[in-house]
């Protein structure tokens, strides 16, 4: 069969870019990814630069590729990122436009690759358990219900790809967000740091120029792993109760 | 108070904020339906409730001062997180967005919510100042709409607005924006107070649709009706007190019929 | 070459803990004069450079990706071993030394497995310590599963995400200590060359892949924790920018690479389905737990698997392996594979595969029981496939997956280089010929929690600390080669992508230093590689500058340290006249098949050190002393 990939082309940061249009003939087992390789293949074999796109692991778990595909972020398929869509997805003679994510917080660097490092900054700013290297009790010391730790999970799964992001209408980064704060949150090894980690994500996800939750849900309705919008729910309630109610580890003086 | 301060000046606090405001005007919403069903239990009614509101004046200038600041910090909010969600993406997509998830409310918040600060101001002079009635003596069907504004006469003002096509369809577009903006508004504002839990997700979202639907049916049913009377020619002597009409039976009475 | 593996003395379950005892020490209020430098952080290099900040050390860590968190540690699915014997079912230290040694037949050092097992429980401690979600039981305990290669379940796991919620544990701590201060992040930095001033590894060369810049980075002591090399294959389940170049380069600049070799094919990929295949993806091991393998009985047999009646169906590992059945260890699993397919018994019509049947689990505990264990598993199957393991068997195949070999390194992870370290699976030290199953975290965490933090400091109590002097003509000398080598990309004008090359040199070692090698294919392979390298120089393309974001440039550079070692790892597999674990001579098997170590000969790790361009390397050996598990013939019958 025989798409159209048309790719945003960048030559760098802050430059200005366009569409560029790439016929390519594709078999339907290809991955979305193999079909910019083969792109990039030829464009090598005429000596020009091929189209830049981060990737690693190819299988879904990573979080490097990502691209807003025919206006959906990571393309056609739910809970898959880019890596993961196939060509069995399109039709012969289908138009596919690639473009990169657009956030403030996300700058362009080259074509299709973006800067995320915004999102390591929230997670730097306390996304942690403080615990020393040796410093922990038995594993088992501590039991944790099945339940709380499925959801801790649920939450933990997030990839960090940032598509949550690039399909908000605002730009928001309030699900990567939330889904840390609120995996840690939930856990009892995660009380003593919870309401300064509510404060400290959310401060640094203002800061960091991603826009706020307007509860649309297009995150969790693009979201890879699947994480859902009451993660959100659960870290503004962490952080009201976190100002309002303040710290459980204060010192009681 | 420093805690509230420092919370508000986070996203979650300002949005925090707009729940907590837009509660207020929920509440507010319900109350004044409420009392405005009266309209059709008729006029005595109605204006006996409106006279007992205005009695207690210390409450009514109270619940006004709280509706105007819960104003203030809900458009004040919405507007400063518009601000901040514009900067965190200045240049958008250059091909195609669809969205997988938004409805119309939820994309419609903002313009709604412009759409219903107007109507406030409106409303406010249309029914409780008054000043609007040379406009509505444009195109009125409502016979007694030569009366002018007659401060009050709740029902006899309700009829003036609602027999002019121009103003019954402000409300009704104002109506069906409030809805649409509670709609969104109320599940949006349980997700921010961080309410929403996995068991209770769907039961908010019908909350919200239930409120949404009532707010839209009862406040659309008084200018309706209001409306339909005017056509039928209520008479404004049955209408205005002092005119010797001590009951209506909410059923337009035929300008002759003798009773 | 001095291969002192610097081995403590004494009984081997108290061997680590006199070791830490003898070791220098740095004082506490001088570890902060220290400059480390921790290359990678994936498990191993982000536990280490986390580690090492929490003590007191400067640390400054490099990643060529945008973030550590996407390391490909990640991508890890099935589990980490711990010998906590929660299970109550006769796990201890012992045993899990004793299966790892076994495991890895007979070819790693008895002293590092050892303390390998001991500190496996305190990873797991650390972990949930961090906020790391292991799958738990209804009364809120952690859960454990079985792995290939062990009669025990000692395996702690996080759905089919165990890799990849250690890793942003690890992740989460080097960013609790990037917000200390004590490690500042260089990301986005690839790794060209190690810098030797008097023999002692002292900073690095690497290139910021936004800008271009070639830039100089001086330290007391460096850590490569890189990860292995089986992109060397070309297809692999490795990430596609996994590579060989910080650990071959710090071969060419003296550090013995250990037996490049040993390379493990994992039994269950999902087979390659077409000629622009550009990656390989791993269904996880865990899955033999409930699935069973199988290939027709009859050689070119096509009906559909629903169509072939259970008497027509040969269940071969439970046949030849009745003990361990579907549970036997990596290696054994994955020549079954191949020869059922060299039989012609393939499951995949004009491709390599055999079935991995879940029938059989989900009518004895229902598919939703299935679902919890592997629901991700097979939801990622079905993506790539577009098939549903939970109506028709999967169809899997072998394919690299992991390397034990890697640098040499001493009992402390230092490698022949003073002050040069290897974690994680940049290193060869712990599993032998032939890693376990759920090892491979346990090991890279290991490295980096518990052993590297200490052992590092006997080098540096011996060293002057604070180096800072970049402007040493040693950096110089380096950058220069650095420039050099660039610029020749560049300036070569073919017509072939870098991925062409890689393709052919990765086909060519698949067929011949793959799952099965022998002397012919292995000499006929070595005399292949030059000329591919030969080629590549000739007709290889880099389009762009050198001055910019060039992923062409990276894969590049890459692909031609690819070459070149492919040379040293074929070499390996040449010399070592024997079969044992991952490493496979068709001349050297029992009359059943199975792998025939030659321990008189061969019971040794085989070094190799660089001579030069053009010259042979040298082969250097570490003799393996075997006292508490005595070598056998591994046997899962």
């Amino acid at each position: 069969m025989k798409v159209t990939l048309r790719v945003w082309r960048q030559a760098g940061a802050g430059g200005s870019g366009s569409f560029k249009d790439y016929p390519v003939e594709v078999v339907p087992e290809m991955s979305f990814l193999e079909v910019l390789d083969v792109i990039n293949d030829e464009l090598v074999a005429k000596a020009e630069e091929p189209i830049a796109f981060e990737h690693d692991c190819r299988e879904g778990i990573c979080g490097s590729c990502g691209a807003m595909v025919n206006g959906r972020a990571h393309g056609p398929g739910d809970q898959s990122t880019l890596c993961q869509v196939h060509m069995r997805q399109f039709s012969d003679g289908d138009l596919i436009v690639v473009e990169p994510w657009r956030a403030e917080a996300f700058p362009v660097i080259k074509d299709l690759v973006v800067d995320r490092a915004s999102l390591d900054r929230i997670i730097q700013a306390g996304g942690y358990i403080s615990v020393r290297t040796g410093s922990a009790p038995d594993a088992n010391a501590l039991p944790i219900g099945k339940p709380l730790a499925d959801l801790a999970f649920d939450y933990a799964a997030c990839i960090g790809c940032g598509a949550c992001v690039a399909a908000c209408p605002n730009a928001s980064a309030s699900l990567f967000t939330a889904a840390k704060a609120s995996q840690l949150n939930l856990l009892p090894q995660g009380q003593v740091e919870r309401t300064s980690r509510a404060i400290a994500l959310v401060e640094t996800m203002d800061a960091e120029g991603f826009g706020s939750c307007t509860n649309h849900g297009e995150c969790a309705a693009i979201c890879p792993k699947g994480i859902p919008l009451k993660a959100i729910a659960q870290l503004n309630r962490d952080l009201v109760r976190a100002r309002v109610v303040g710290s459980p580890s204060k010192d009681p003086s | 108070m420093n805690a509230v301060l420092t919370l508000y000046r986070t996203t979650i606090g300002k949005k925090v904020a707009m729940a907590i405001s837009g509660a207020v005007y929920v509440g507010w919403v319900l109350f004044h339906m409420l009392g405005n069903l009266n309209f059709h239990l008729g006029p005595q009614v109605l204006n006996d409730y409106a006279h007992k509101l205005q009695d207690l004046a210390p409450v009514v200038w109270g619940g006004r001062a709280l509706l105007l600041a819960a104003l203030v910090v809900h458009v004040y909010s919405a507007f400063s997180l518009i601000a901040h969600n514009q900067k965190a993406r200045r240049t958008g997509y250059q091909g195609p967005m669809r969205s997988q998830q938004t409805n119309a409310a939820a994309k419609s918040m903002r313009y709604g919510g412009v759409a219903l600060l107007l109507f406030i101001l409106w409303h406010i002079a249309d029914l409780t100042l008054g000043v609007l009635g040379p406009l509505h003596g444009l195109v009125n069907f409502y016979e007694g709409a030569e009366h002018g504004f007659i401060r009050g006469e709740v029902y006899h003002d309700m009829l003036l607005s609602f027999g002019s096509p121009i103003s019954l369809a402000i409300y009704v577009g104002a109506v069906a924006a409030l809805s649409l903006h509670l709609f969104h508004g109320v599940w949006s504002a349980v997700q921010t107070l961080g309410f929403d839990q996995a068991s209770t997700a769907t039961l908010w979202r019908s909350i919200a649709a239930f409120i949404a639907g009532l707010v839209l049916v009862g406040n659309l049913s008084f200018p309706l009706a209001g409306f339909a009377y005017a056509l039928s020619g209520v008479q404004s002597q049955d209408v205005i007190t002092g005119h010797g009409v001590k009951y209506y039976n909410a059923r337009p009475i035929a300008p002759s019929s003798p009773s | 070459m001095n291969l002192d593996a610097k081995l403590p003395q004494g009984p081997i379950e108290q061997a680590w803990d006199a070791h830490r005892k003898d070791i220098r020490v740095v004082n506490p209020t001088n570890k902060r004069r220290y400059n480390v430098i921790v290359v990678g952080t994936g498990l191993a290099g982000a536990s280490a450079a986390a580690t090492l900040s929490e003590l007191g050390y400067n640390v400054q860590a490099f990643s060529f990706h945008d973030s550590p968190r996407r390391a490909h540690s990640i991508a890890a699915q099935g589990g980490i071993n711990a010998a906590k014997n929660y299970q109550n079912d006769g796990d201890s230290v012992w045993r899990l030394f004793y299966d790892t040694v076994k495991g890895g037949d007979f070819r790693a050092r008895e002293a590092n497995v050892y303390r390998l097992a001991q500190v496996s429980v305190d990873i797991i401690d650390h972990c949930v310590a961090q906020g790391v979600p292991f799958a738990r039981d209804y009364g809120g305990l952690l859960q454990n599963r079985s792995f290939g290669g062990a009669l025990v379940s000692r395996t702690f796991y996080a759905q089919g995400q165990t890799g990849q919620q250690l890793l942003l544990g690890a992740y989460q701590a080097l960013s609790k200590e990037i917000r200390s201060g004590g490690v500042t992040m260089h990301n986005r930095r690839e790794l060209l060359d190690v810098v030797l001033i008097d023999g002692h590894a002292k900073g690095i060369v690497v290139r910021d892949l936004l800008t271009g810049k070639i830039e100089r980075h001086a330290a007391d002591a460096v850590v490569l924790a890189t990860g292995g090399y089986g992109n060397v294959f070309f297809l692999s389940t490795n990430a596609r920018a996994s590579n060989v170049t910080a650990t071959y380069r710090a071969y060419r600049r003296g550090a013995g690479f250990a037996n490049p070799c040993f390379t493990q094919i994992h039994p269950t990929c999902v087979p390659v389905a077409g000629e622009h295949q550009s990656k390989l993806t791993l269904m996880s091991e865990s899955l033999r737990n409930h699935g069973r393998v199988w290939v027709p009985l009859k050689p070119g047999d096509t009906r559909p698997p629903s169509k072939i009646p259970e008497s027509e169906r040969d269940y071969y590992l439970e046949r030849i392996y009745p003990t361990f059945g579907n549970l036997v260890p990596r290696d054994v699993a994955s020549r079954a594979a191949k020869r059922m397919v060299d039989e012609g018994r393939s499951v995949l019509p004009g491709g390599q595969a055999v079935y991995l049947d879940f029938a059989e689990s989900i009518d004895r505990l229902g598919e939703a029981a299935i679902k919890d264990r592997y629901g991700n598993l097979f939801d990622m199957y079905e993506r790539i496939t577009g098939d549903s393991p939970y109506k028709t068997p999967m169809k899997i195949y072998p394919a690299s997956h992991y390397t034990m070999g890697g640098l040499w390194v001493d009992y402390n992870l230092m490698t022949t280089i003073p002050g040069l370290y290897a974690i994680g699976e940049a290193n060869f030290s712990d599993h032998g010929a032939n890693r376990l199953g759920a090892s491979a975290l346990m090991q890279g965490l290991a490295d980096g929690y518990f052993v590297l933090p200490y052992t590092i400091g006997d080098y540096l109590a011996q060293t002057k600390p604070g180096f800072d002097d970049t402007q040493h003509s040693a950096f110089a000398d380096v950058e220069a080669e650095v420039h050099s080598r660039v610029e020749r990309l560049l300036n070569t004008s073919g017509k072939r992508s870098a991925t062409y090359f890689h393709r052919k040199l990765g086909l060519l070692i698949w067929k011949h230093c793959g799952m099965a090698r022998n002397k012919e294919g292995l000499t006929e392979a070595l005399e292949e590689i030059p000329k591919i390298r030969e080629q590549f120089w000739a007709e290889v393309n880099v389009p762009g500058s050198a001055g910019d974001l060039n992923q062409a440039l990276e894969r590049a550079g890459r692909v031609a340290d690819f070459i070149e070692f492919g040379e040293i790892m074929v070499r390996d597999a040449l010399t070592r006249e024997e079969s044992c674990g991952g490493h496979f001579r068709e001349e050297h098997k029992t009359p059943e098949g199975e792998a025939l170590r030659d321990d008189e000969n061969f019971q040794h790790g085989a070094v190799w050190e660089f001579t030069g361009d053009g010259n042979e390397p040298r082969r250097h050996r570490e003799e393996l002393d075997f006292k508490y598990v005595l070598p056998s013939q591994r046997s899962y019958k």
